[in-house]
């Protein structure tokens, strides 16, 4: 009976060590931002959103404790030139009336190295677009910036951020997007590079 | 001096294509399409991020010179379906 009793205390202690902050990403200041890149031999295709939000809840303690899910708002990419646009977002491509979000859902973190406040790791996770979900595995640096909520928004509120940026790689093709069409001037592989940073006010 | 209907729409289709080649020429001649932002690079002080900020200006591309080759061609064509009788507009 007295060990099962010190066995619960060590646990309870144990939960109450583990503070896990969960991290908004919905950026006001528009800096968070996904690059989306695409070679093929006829044209290059760059573009940019600052469409984003999403929670990651994460306990700076231990990096392989990470949760939640980024989400894009489809609408939201952008292309310099507006009649490309207008076919990217269109029921031929994305197709962003029907399939308005594109979401990365963190499932696991692998082969994490921590350095200081910083550290890597591979995230597993669903990555969904054009309404097709895929599970594939990103490089993810991951930078805890404790306090410097306050500097970033000139003193009005404290708290925690969490710098999240990843380079990543996905063929159209295996999403439902034309796949195997137009190859010459839309590449199938796509780009996707990602800075992300996550605020978390402390109450 | 008086210019015939068909000499006047020549003239047109000539300067539909000067002002489109060199309006493409001094804006930085760009072979990719035509753009109606361009972006700055930046970097967040705090997070370090490298970001994009849109800056909206009009680019010409490689589509804007095909559309105004395209129509200056259209007209000089088409400046041979007009008469060669002299206009009335006098020209100094």
């Amino acid at each position: 009976m007295k060990i099962q009793a010190l066995a619960l205390v060590a646990l309870l202690s144990t939960h109450a060590l583990a503070t896990e902050v969960a991290f908004d990403f919905k950026d006001p200041k528009g800096v968070n931002n996904i690059v989306f890149k695409l070679d093929a031999p006829l044209e290059s295709i760059s573009g940019t959103t600052n469409g984003i939000s999403g929670s990651i809840s994460a306990d700076p303690a231990n990096p392989e404790d990470i949760k939640g899910k980024i989400i894009v708002d489809a609408k939201s990419l952008t292309v310099p030139n507006p009649m490309m646009q207008e076919h990217m977002l269109g029921a031929e491509w994305l197709d962003t009336t029907k399939h308005p979000e594109i979401t990365f859902e963190i499932k696991e973190v692998m082969n994490s190295k921590k350095d200081g406040n910083s550290g890597t790791a591979e995230v597993k996770g669903i990555f969904t677009l054009k309404g097709v979900s895929k599970e594939v595995i990103v490089p993810v640096k991951v930078t805890y910036l404790p306090g410097r909520l306050a500097d970033r928004t000139g003193g009005k509120m404290e708290g925690d951020l969490l710098v999240v940026r990843t380079n990543f790689q996905i063929n159209r093709g295996d999403y439902g997007i034309k796949q195997g069409e137009n190859l010459d001037k839309v590449s199938d592989v796509i780009d996707i590079s990602l800075a992300l940073a996550g605020a978390a006010p402390k109450k | 001096m008086k210019f015939s209907f068909r000499t006047l729409t020549r003239l047109l289709a000539l300067f539909i294509l000067s002002t489109c080649l060199s309006w493409w020429w001094f804006s930085g001649p760009d072979v990719g399409w035509t753009k109606t932002y361009v972006t700055i690079p930046a970097t967040d002080e705090i997070t370090g991020i490298q970001y994009e900020v849109k800056q909206e200006k009009f680019v010409p591309g490689i589509d804007f010179v095909a559309a105004g080759i395209g129509l200056s061609f259209g007209i000089f064509a088409a400046s041979f379906l007009l008469s060669q009788r002299k206009s009335k507009i006098k020209q100094p």
